[in-house]
């Protein structure tokens, strides 16, 4: 029976994707039809909580949309751009008597704000989180907590992608199945990230790094690319040749397949976190840093994988 | 922002189309409770389609306004009335400018009102033009009233207000809401304003009643009269009543009616242009009557005029800064206070004139004005040697120049700092304060740069405080700030107001020491600090008698059950708790 319940709800979470741009939202008017094509994303997200596999019943744990766990995802569209997201909050707080979900979803929930607002520059997406933490601050709750952030934006007009990344999320660039752009991991030391906090008053041994300390680049990006984005709940857990065969297997840019792999992706990668004699990517890190371990790491899982691909015509 | 779903209907009968869109931008307002330049609880909230409805709570993508209730009206900082023996006090107390892409025959206003909803009262409209970089290039402007009604009290639920509105001549893509929030038992939130209009005028709008009735309700320059000799000496009952009488009779009426009684004959006219009927002239409450025109008749009448208000008025190229200059230069000797709150017209020329022929103002009312004045701007103030009471809310002064009007000011009372995001340091200035030993509220809201030396500071001098607002200074914080604010509240014991909203680190410790020293407390907010807790509130109502509001809202170690037996254990305190739903 509580198989049949966590199945049930692993199947809500992975239906829980997004529905495609449709050409709808953007169209161009009929006659002033530019000669170039416009480039779009389909995107779809999937995500399992350590929680769910592990103890089913923890109370308070109610969905959300967008969280997994501790961790958290947007994507939202402004104009030309696509902008996505991942944060991955810092469990630890929970022997605070703190809700780690609490602070990377508020941060999460700003950034889309702040993009569907516009209130955005779409080549600095640090400046995207630097301004999500500080109306964190501005809010009357006192939103305490830490997260890694990750955040793209893909200017569909100048076909570039812009990113921020502060701790150990990550992005993938994918094109003709091999990847040709990836995410710099921040660390203090193993299993440590960069995070952005904001700690209660008296205790002042909590990590914070600035927004600022974020690692940014920009790509040129094109059609038929597949952009994954993650916590490190999958990067941990699934080597990045598995995941490129996830993404091989996708035969089109439709909402459905880019659903069913992600799907496959983020079940892969709980699978082999839950695996004790599994040598993850995780395990060989510990070794490399001299620590004996084998297994997967049970985490959250956060993936989100957009196809770039053409934005429909609607007249024909 | 090009997100506005503007959907347009045909309707297959003769009308004319059907056009309903929400607000592209917020243009203008005059109080709000997040900062500049941010996006939590900030008026520009109000542009866009809806987000929060029908969502009830306290939100941060809302539309909040600076205060609510009574409790800034009973604060020692509250502005006295001033104006006509005012009888009738004026129900705006902020207002909203928001501008539509589409011009339209405004049919329906929809309000979306998401937290403690009754409080708008006035709906205007009117047209203003810009060109394609944006700016607006009006050089007059037509408000017309579309509804106005009493607040409403306030029930805890969301709704769409949607009140009939009167018929008007012109389209409009202009909107400005008049809010009244005294009655409200907390802060309004506004979600979305929906502007449902037509495209053309279907021709049967015109209501002549009403256009007739703004007309003479204009206040224009009046000319001489021509009354017939006859009727000119003859005034009937009026001629036995002694001057002193009637003078005392029309110093009862209200602005509007001593205009319009003036024309009823010359001995009239004498009386209502008598220079002593205009010390003190409020024009607020017609702020959107008030145009060149307007000073230009009141000019020769204000020779002794002592106090003035235009807040609010003369926008959107309603009054130039020419004629604001001229009507000063006439009018300016006696003035005592001048009140020119959201004066978007004001230019660093008129701040000059004030300053050298103003010499004895008192009070100055600046709150709001960010338009055209930048840093430099406010730098001739400092010759004003009289000052007790001055609002610079949400100004762009800066540093040096707030720091020269308080050196030359030390008669300062009453100094409002609030929601100044261009001070460089707030301690250099708080520590040039102590100087004013008079200075009895001081509101540092959202203060950025106020550190615990700044606080250090004001304990030294400023003893004399009554009221003092330090509501979201974050950088009150560290190790050091429990001492330096218990060292605070020990020297200033007369305070009755104390504002402490988000200042995160105030502790049970702290709420210990105001229980100890200040005994006539009697508003306190402390929303949002995480360690204050039921033990540290209830000593401070048990010590503090006069005790009347307490802000314990997002104050996470009380639990709600905690609040209800506080506030059954003291009814005569407003115990107030905001929440949140998602």
């Amino acid at each position: 029976m509580q198989s049949v319940l966590v199945y049930g709800r692993h199947f809500a979470r992975c239906v829980m994707g997004y529905i495609p741009y449709d050409a709808s939202a953007s169209v161009d008017l009929p006659g002033r039809r530019s000669a170039r094509r416009q480039m779009q994303l389909v995107t779809a997200s999937c995500g399992f909580s350590k929680d769910s596999a592990a103890n089913n019943n923890r109370p308070g744990q109610v969905f959300k949309k967008d969280i997994f766990g501790d961790d958290a995802c947007f994507v939202a569209k402004y104009k030309n751009y696509d902008v996505l997201g991942v944060a991955d909050g810092v469990g630890g707080w929970r022997d605070y008597g703190i809700d780690p979900s609490q602070f990377p979803s508020q941060l999460m929930k700003t950034c889309e704000r702040l993009v569907k607002l516009g209130h955005f520059n779409a080549q600095s997406p640090v400046a995207i989180i630097a301004t999500s933490y500080k109306e964190l601050l501005e809010n009357k709750t006192p939103c305490i907590g830490s997260s890694t952030a990750c955040i793209i934006v893909i200017d569909n007009e100048s076909k570039t992608l812009h990113s921020a990344n502060l701790g150990d999320s990550g992005f993938l660039i994918v094109r003709g199945g091999k990847v040709v752009h990836r995410s710099e991991e921040q660390q203090h030391y193993f299993n440590t990230p960069f995070q952005l906090s904001i700690a209660p008053p008296g205790l002042n041994t909590i990590l914070s790094d600035s927004p600022e300390s974020a690692s940014s680049s920009s790509v040129p990006i094109k059609v038929g690319d597949i952009v994954l984005m993650a916590t490190d709940g999958l990067f941990d857990n699934m080597p990045e040749s598995l995941i490129l065969k996830e993404i091989g297997k996708i035969k089109d840019q439709t909402i459905s397949s880019i659903q069913s792999a992600v799907n496959a992706i983020a079940e892969r990668a709980r699978e082999f976190a839950y695996d004790p004699n599994y040598m993850s990517p995780f395990a060989e890190h510990a070794r490399a840093n001299g620590m004996e371990f084998l297994g997967g790491k049970p985490d959250d899982i956060t993936v989100l994988i957009s196809a770039v691909c053409y934005a429909q015509d609607i007249d024909s | 922002m090009g997100c506005c779903p503007s959907r347009i209907c045909r309707p297959k009968t003769k009308m004319s189309t059907t056009v309903s869109q929400f607000a592209k931008e917020v243009l203008h307002f005059s109080s709000q409770y997040g900062t500049d330049g941010n996006v939590s609880y900030v008026v520009p909230n109000l542009a866009g389609p809806s987000t929060i409805y029908p969502s009830y709570g306290d939100m941060t993508a809302a539309c909040v306004f600076r205060t609510y209730g009574p409790w800034w009206e009973l604060a020692p900082s509250s502005q006295p009335e001033i104006g006509r023996n005012a009888k009738k006090p004026y129900l705006g107390q902020d207002f909203v400018d928001l501008w539509y892409a589409e011009k339209v025959y405004p049919t329906e206003v929809r309000i979306y009102e998401t937290y403690h909803p009754g409080a708008v009262v006035q709906i205007f409209a009117c047209e203003i033009h810009r060109d394609q970089a944006g700016q607006i290039v009006n050089n007059n402007v037509r408000w017309q009233l579309l509804w106005s009604g009493r607040p409403q009290v306030s029930l805890s639920d969301p709704r769409i207000f949607s009140p009939p509105l009167r018929k008007v001549r012109f389209a409009s893509n202009l909107i400005r809401l008049v809010v009244h929030h005294q009655h409200l038992r907390y802060y309004t939130e506004l979600d979305a304003v929906e502007l449902v209009g037509t495209l053309q005028d279907d021709g049967t709008d015109l209501d002549a009643v009403y256009a007739l009735r703004m007309q003479t309700l204009s206040i224009r320059s009046q000319d001489d009269l021509n009354v017939s000799p006859s009727m000119a000496i003859d005034n009937g009952c009026f001629d036995m009543l002694p001057g002193e009488l009637i003078q005392l009779i029309f110093s009862d009426l209200e602005l509007l009616d001593l205009c319009r009684a003036a024309p009823t004959c010359k001995l009239f006219k004498k009386h209502c242009y008598d220079k002593l009927q205009f010390v003190e002239l409020d024009l607020q409450p017609y702020w959107h009557k008030v145009n060149e025109n307007t000073l230009d008749g009141l000019a020769e009448r204000c020779q002794h005029l002592q106090k003035l208000s235009l807040a609010w008025c003369g926008d959107w190229g309603s009054l130039s800064t020419e004629s604001f200059s001229s009507f000063i230069l006439e009018c300016g000797a006696e003035l005592r206070c001048l009140r020119l709150s959201a004066c978007a017209f004001l230019t660093p020329n008129n701040i000059s004139v004030i300053a050298s022929k103003c010499p004895k103002l008192e009070e100055l009312d600046l709150s709001s004005v960010r338009v055209k004045l930048d840093s430099d701007a406010f730098n001739p103030l400092t010759t004003l040697s009289n000052l007790t009471r001055l609002n610079l809310y949400r100004t762009r002064i800066t540093e040096t120049v707030v720091i020269n009007i308080i050196r030359n000011s030390p008669k300062l009372e009453h100094l409002n700092l609030g929601a100044i995001q261009t001070i460089q340091s707030f301690d250099n200035v708080v520590a040039e304060l102590v100087k004013c030993k008079y200075l009895l509220s001081l509101n540092l809201w959202r203060a950025r740069s106020l550190t615990i030396t700044g606080l250090g500071a004001l304990s030294e001098g400023c003893k004399n405080l009554q009221e003092i607002d330090l509501g979201w200074c974050v950088q009150l914080r560290g190790t050091q700030f429990s001492s330096s604010f218990v060292s605070f509240v020990q020297s200033c014991r007369k305070l009755r107001k104390l504002f402490l909203t988000a200042v995160r680190s105030v502790s049970n410790n702290d709420m210990n020491a105001i229980a100890a020293y200040l005994p006539d407390l009697e508003q306190l907010d402390v929303l949002g600090t995480l360690s204050v807790s039921t033990d540290g509130v209830q000593r401070i109502l048990e010590s503090c008698p006069k005790m009347r509001f307490c802000d314990l809202s997002f104050c996470n170690s009380m639990s709600d059950m905690e609040i209800i037996v506080l506030r059954a254990a003291y009814p005569k305190v407003t115990i107030q708790r905001s929440f949140v739903t998602s």
